[in-house]
């Protein structure tokens, strides 16, 4: 299990995809698709 | 509380209207009873509410025409806020754009994402769907969503789906909401392999539904 924290919001995911080579798609526990940039797996911004 | 102006009325001490009709003007309806004049006055709102049907649906929130997209990342094409408190529950959210290719090389395709995000990046925003994949040739696309809001969520057509419009039955998915804070709609165009091709949401408009 991951996590990664965005304007104060916490996300937990085990499945992502990659988008392209700044950016991947998390699918969250919540069922939602949010997207982040794939150095802040695990990490906070 | 401001003074309003005055429509048909040029009594010392009101002031007279000049410009287009505003919702707080007062239009005054003159009535002879008993061979006496008697004033009332109707409100610039009531005049806008009838002039529409009785309703004010749909209102315009935002619109904008995107930029075109090259390369092969996941790019911002355009970008519509939602002002806070703009949507109250059970509002409609009423998305409507032409999409297009403008330069196509024959090869791969192009994907059009949109996102919502309480900020203008995509660092954070969540998916709320994918038009059409165009491929090819194809160099059009009329893309529509309706995106009805609960207490706390948007309620979209499966944001998995890629489809330009959502006519026909879904799975639901509900993406958490704040009405209360600004919104972004987030519009984005990839390319998947020809860096060289030119896309975009090139004219986007939201509306709403109350």
């Amino acid at each position: 299990m991951h996590s990664v924290t965005v304007n104060d919001i916490t996300y937990t995911f085990t499945e992502w995809e990659e988008v392209d080579e700044i950016y991947i798609h998390i699918f969250t526990t919540e069922g939602t698709t949010v997207c982040i940039p794939k150095d802040l797996l695990d990490g906070t911004v | 509380m401001s003074i309003p102006n005055w429509w048909g009325d040029w009594r010392q001490g009101l002031t007279p209207h000049t410009g287009d009709l505003q919702s707080t003007d007062l239009i005054e309806c003159t009535q002879i009873v008993a061979g006496q004049p008697v004033n009332t006055a109707i409100t610039g709102q009531q005049i806008i509410n009838a002039a529409s049907g009785g309703s004010s649906n749909p209102t315009t929130i935002g619109g904008a025409y995107g930029t075109g997209v090259t390369g092969l990342a996941n790019a911002v094409s355009a970008t519509v806020l939602i002002p806070a408190n703009t949507i109250v529950t059970t509002n409609t959210i009423y998305i409507k754009a032409f999409i297009d290719r403008t330069l196509v090389s024959g090869s791969g395709s192009t994907a059009f994402r949109f996102y919502t995000n309480t900020t203008n990046s995509l660092t954070g925003a969540t998916l709320l769907g994918s038009g059409g994949s165009m491929a090819t040739n194809v160099r059009f696309q009329r893309f529509e969503r309706n995106i009805y809001v609960d207490i706390n969520n948007m309620n979209c057509f499966a944001t998995g789906t890629s489809a330009s419009n959502d006519y026909t039955i879904s799975a639901i998915s509900l993406i958490p909401f704040n009405k209360t804070v600004d919104n972004y709609l987030i519009f984005t165009v990839q390319h998947s392999s020809s860096a060289t091709d030119i896309a975009a949401w090139k004219r986007v408009i939201v509306q709403k539904y109350a």
